[in-house]
């Protein structure tokens, strides 16, 4: 019995006793006197067990409205979750959607007017005879204009020739008579 | 969204891109103008084995490597100046590059457009803007040099 009294005070310090044992703990100091323990213990365990925690009115009432408030944001932040992830889920879709949509769009957009660009040139002559006649005459008739301005060039070219070959002899002449007055000058 | 953008504005440029046709096609069609067409497969069928079929010049090199030939004409001056009015709007737009500018004493214009550099040319356009009212666009599309047109010219010079 001793034991099991001493077994249930460290536990009772512990804070391991149930309501029975503190029971049969306070039931023990109050009838023998002269306890195992000191009297502190008494005292202590004695106290302890007479003191009455007062809870208020309010409590549990608080506490379950604090409860539900708490579920109901976890409801409400699971429920916008879900929402983004439709969301984004939806967008993903559109996107793949709208691009493989305009990836046929325009390749049939591109054939068509593949098809349509063959159609709208047609070869003016049936024969290679009538075309080649038409090519020479065609080449004839560019040749003559194209060499009308490279011509013109050629031309240019020669003129600006003449006038710098005009200039350098005159400058030359210039020189020449100036050394002759130098010389002149010096005798 | 931003993908979705971005893929929204890829798509258009391309489509864009494919939509850009032969600029002159229009003409083929219009009253008054006179068009000839010379596509490649046809220039393909052109004899090559001897000059005199090209009155004595010789143009292979240069029709080898052209992919069509058109030829709008156009007598009628009212018809000839809307030919010439949409002809240089879409050389301004499509950025062709002015090649060289010849202005006759009779007072005719011809101007001469490529598309491309001049040691790979895409296109070369002629428009000849008569004095008297009849105009000529003349478009050579295909791959080659500005040095293969002064060979061809040459050609045909030395044959005067």
């Amino acid at each position: 019995m001793q034991n099991k009294i001493e077994i249930l005070i460290d536990q009772f310090y512990k804070g391991e006793t149930n309501s029975k044992e503190e029971e049969l703990l306070i039931s023990y100091f109050t009838q023998a006197a002269d306890s195992l323990r000191s009297d502190t213990d008494r005292d202590v365990i004695q106290t302890l067990s007479s003191a009455k925690i007062s809870v208020p009115s309010e409590l549990e009432q608080k506490m379950a409205s604090m409860i539900d408030r708490w579920e109901m944001q976890e409801t409400q932040e699971k429920m916008r979750a879900a929402y983004r992830n439709k969301i984004e889920f939806r967008k993903r879709i559109i996107g793949i959607a709208v691009s493989v949509l305009l990836v046929v769009g325009i390749g049939f957009w591109y054939q068509y007017q593949s098809a349509g660009n063959h159609s709208e040139l047609k070869e003016t002559f049936d024969t290679p005879q009538e075309s080649q006649e038409a090519v020479v005459a065609a080449l004839q008739l560019f040749s003559h204009n194209f060499s009308k301005g490279t011509g013109a060039m050629e031309q240019a070219d020669e003129q600006v020739d003449k006038a710098l070959k005009i200039i350098d002899q005159l400058l030359n002449e210039k020189v020449a008579n100036t050394a002759v007055n130098h010389t002149l000058e010096k005798k | 969204m931003k993908k979705i953008i971005f893929t929204l504005v890829l798509s258009f440029a391309a489509t864009l891109l494919f939509a850009q046709k032969n600029p002159f096609e229009k003409f083929t069609d219009m009253d008054g103008v006179t068009c000839v067409y010379i596509s490649k497969n046809m220039m393909s069928l052109l004899p090559k084995e001897s000059k005199t079929q090209f009155s004595g010049v010789d143009v292979n090199s240069f029709i080898n490597k052209l992919s069509s030939i058109l030829i709008l004409t156009s007598e009628n001056s009212k018809i000839a100046q809307e030919m010439m009015t949409v002809a240089n709007s879409r050389i301004k737009e499509q950025n062709y590059e002015l090649l060289m500018r010849v202005k006759s004493d009779d007072g005719e214009l011809v101007n001469f457009f490529m598309k491309g550099k001049p040691e790979n040319i895409e296109e070369l356009i002629m428009v000849v803007d008569g004095s008297d009212g009849e105009s000529v666009i003349m478009q050579f599309l295909g791959d080659f040099k500005l040095q293969d047109v002064q060979e061809m010219t040459k050609s045909f010079d030395k044959k005067k």
